[in-house]
């Protein structure tokens, strides 16, 4: 299954921009009109005159071996120009992810535990960031932090290493925001739940010490339905970090992906899709995995309908 | 995009006193009828916005470049010298009608494909869900930075993408209901009487699921102005100098970080207004279809 729709996905990008209009000897030649010997050269260089299938077969063969082909308008690998950028995306998901994982499942819990003022303080926050759409909130994060405080730098990577973090930290709080909001509410109401639960309130009952109740009897049960609501929200970042990165000038795989789909750089934007789409693709299965794991009820290969 | 909850309702809407309204906002609330207004409002402005507003998009001066309000510019001016309350109110149209394009394509195709889904089953339902699996795989915003390098940034581009990244969430729930609705004692007597199919799916299946349709549509609405707006944003949707929420928000960036953020935030907190607007107005409709089919 995760194969098959690998496949076909690989399919349909690479089919979308073989049919897409557009010319690329005239992109190569820069509007000149090149000698009839030029154009057979180049055609030859580029393997353009080859059957689809045998260039789309090429070409995914090709990525297999980590070889992404060439981008014609920069005469340079795709795959290297790929290797540069995939680092600082990968880095703004994971700090996204890591931003929700902890702050959003740490801020249901404690909302389901300690009903009152820490509870309602919770419920208005995630109200207000799940309002917020990621290219607003990022306008609302620099306007405060970098321009008014002056505390976090308003774009760029930074170097590698601690300063990374640094300029990556608006960027994925940016990012993270508004899943943040989806997984404290999922997580107070299956926290709520399960402490209603009867096994819960017979423990209770017998005296076991309220700290092993909440960890041995609520939270791994309500560990099943939060590892699914939390991973499909992070995988969903996948695609929404271009937007974040167009906005605090971040040069990832997002950003570059936009630029090369304004400026018709086909090879860059099929291998950029092809990226992402597997990265996207293969969260929701590991999801799906861990599922199984979690909850022994759940066989693997027999889903739900 | 973000994740979409309208395949898994999470939470239920308190049920709020009920008070005497509307007959299609029964049971949705004060904050349903509120909502309701403010959308409506959304709309209207979106129709004659550009009948209401004073100036238009194209007369600019930078002299006037981030003045603040003033006598006859009550929100002042953009960074480019254009009157900012004019833009808000001609911005509405593509903001407001592009999502509304939207939900109404991608409902068309989810409820098509829910509803044949639904009533052929076996293998014909087979190769649906294997299509909708496919496009699962690519989220809204991917699939349109894909259209617009195929086909080229624009409104229509983006809009056509998100339709079909919508569908099979669409046709996921839908195709759930449509099954339950389908194993429905009337539907096999209408079916002994000799019916035709099309005739008890327009007649009776889908008027009979018209309240989960609608409030998924009103759910999706939300989804598809914030992304929409996005892909504005990065600019492969409306293209300036066509006046878009999404669009202001990009070009006042600039001024934000000269400390000027007025075009950004007016623009960014109509988009919020009424993405809050139509959710909580989709929550309450989502809860109420619910209720009811139970």
């Amino acid at each position: 299954m995760l194969i098959g729709t690998l496949l076909v996905s690989s399919f349909v990008i690479y089919s979308a921009l073989y049919l897409a209009p557009g010319n690329p000897i005239a992109t190569l030649t820069g509007g000149r009109t090149p000698s009839p010997e030029a154009v057979r050269i180049l055609e030859e260089r580029y393997h353009l005159n080859d059957p689809f299938l045998v260039r789309y077969w090429d070409w995914l063969t090709g990525v297999l071996h980590g070889d992404f082909g060439v981008s014609i308008p920069l005469r340079q690998d795709v795959s290297t120009l790929i290797a540069e950028r995939i680092g600082i995306t990968l880095g703004l998901v994971v700090y996204a992810a890591i931003i929700i994982l902890i702050l959003g499942i740490g801020a249901g819990i404690l909302a389901a535990l300690r009903p009152g003022l820490i509870d309602s303080s919770v419920i208005v926050a995630s109200t207000i960031s799940a309002a917020l759409p990621s290219f607003i909130a990022a306008i609302v994060l620099l306007l405060v932090f970098s321009v008014q405080l002056g505390w976090f730098p308003a774009f760029g990577p930074g170097e590698a290493g601690l300063d990374r973090i640094y300029h990556l930290t608006l960027p994925a709080i940016a990012l993270a925001l508004a899943s943040l909001a989806i997984v404290s509410r999922v997580t107070r109401a299956c926290v709520r739940e399960e402490l209603r639960r009867e096994h819960v309130q017979t423990a209770t009952s017998r005296g076991i010490p309220r700290h092993l109740v909440i960890r041995r009897h609520v939270l791994r049960n309500a560990a099943i339905p939060i590892t699914t609501v939390a991973g499909l929200t992070i995988a969903s970042l996948i695609a929404l970090s271009a937007v974040v990165e167009r906005a605090f000038a971040l040069n990832g795989l997002g950003a570059y992906l936009i630029q090369a789909a304004l400026s018709k750089d086909f090879a860059v934007v099929q291998g950029i899709a092809l990226v992402l789409v597997v990265a996207f693709v293969v969260t929701n299965t590991v999801i799906d995995i861990l599922y199984a794991l979690l909850d022994p009820r759940v066989k693997l290969g027999e889903r739900a309908s | 995009m973000s994740a979409m909850p309208a395949t898994t309702p999470i939470e239920t809407v308190d049920r709020e006193p009920s008070v005497r309204g509307l007959p299609g906002l029964r049971g949705t609330g004060i904050v349903g009828h509120v909502c309701a207004a403010i959308l409506a409002l959304a709309v209207l402005i979106a129709i004659v916005g550009p009948l209401l507003a004073p100036y238009s998009a194209t007369e600019i001066s930078l002299s006037n470049s981030f003045v603040g309000p003033t006598g006859d510019h009550y929100l002042g001016f953009t960074g480019q010298g254009a009157d900012l309350l004019s833009l808000l109110l001609l911005g509405a149209r593509s903001s407001i009608l592009g999502p509304l394009i939207v939900v109404v394509a991608a409902m068309v195709l989810g409820v098509v494909v829910a509803i044949i889904s639904a009533w052929r089953g076996g293998i014909v339902d087979q190769v649906l869900s294997v299509i909708m699996d496919v496009l699962f795989a690519f989220p809204g915003i991917l699939l349109a930075i894909l259209a617009a390098a195929v086909f080229g940034a624009s409104l229509q581009t983006a809009a056509i993408a998100l339709a079909i990244a919508y569908a099979p969430y669409i046709a996921r729930v839908l195709r759930a209901a449509a099954i339950r609705e389908r194993s429905r004692e009337y539907i096999a007597a209408l079916e002994v009487q000799g019916f035709s199919a099309w005739l008890i799916c327009l007649r009776h299946l889908v008027p009979n699921i018209s309240g989960l349709i609608v409030a998924q549509g009103t759910i999706l609405f939300g989804y598809a102005m914030v992304d929409l707006a996005a892909i504005s944003y990065i600019g492969l949707g409306v293209q300036p100098p066509q006046p878009d929420w999404g669009v202001m928000v990009a070009q006042g960036q600039s001024g934000v970080l000269q400390g000027y953020p007025a075009e950004s935030l007016a623009a960014g907190l109509c988009i919020i207004i009424v993405v809050v607007a139509v959710n909580l107005l989709g929550e309450r409709l989502n809860a109420r279809s619910q209720g009811s089919a139970r």
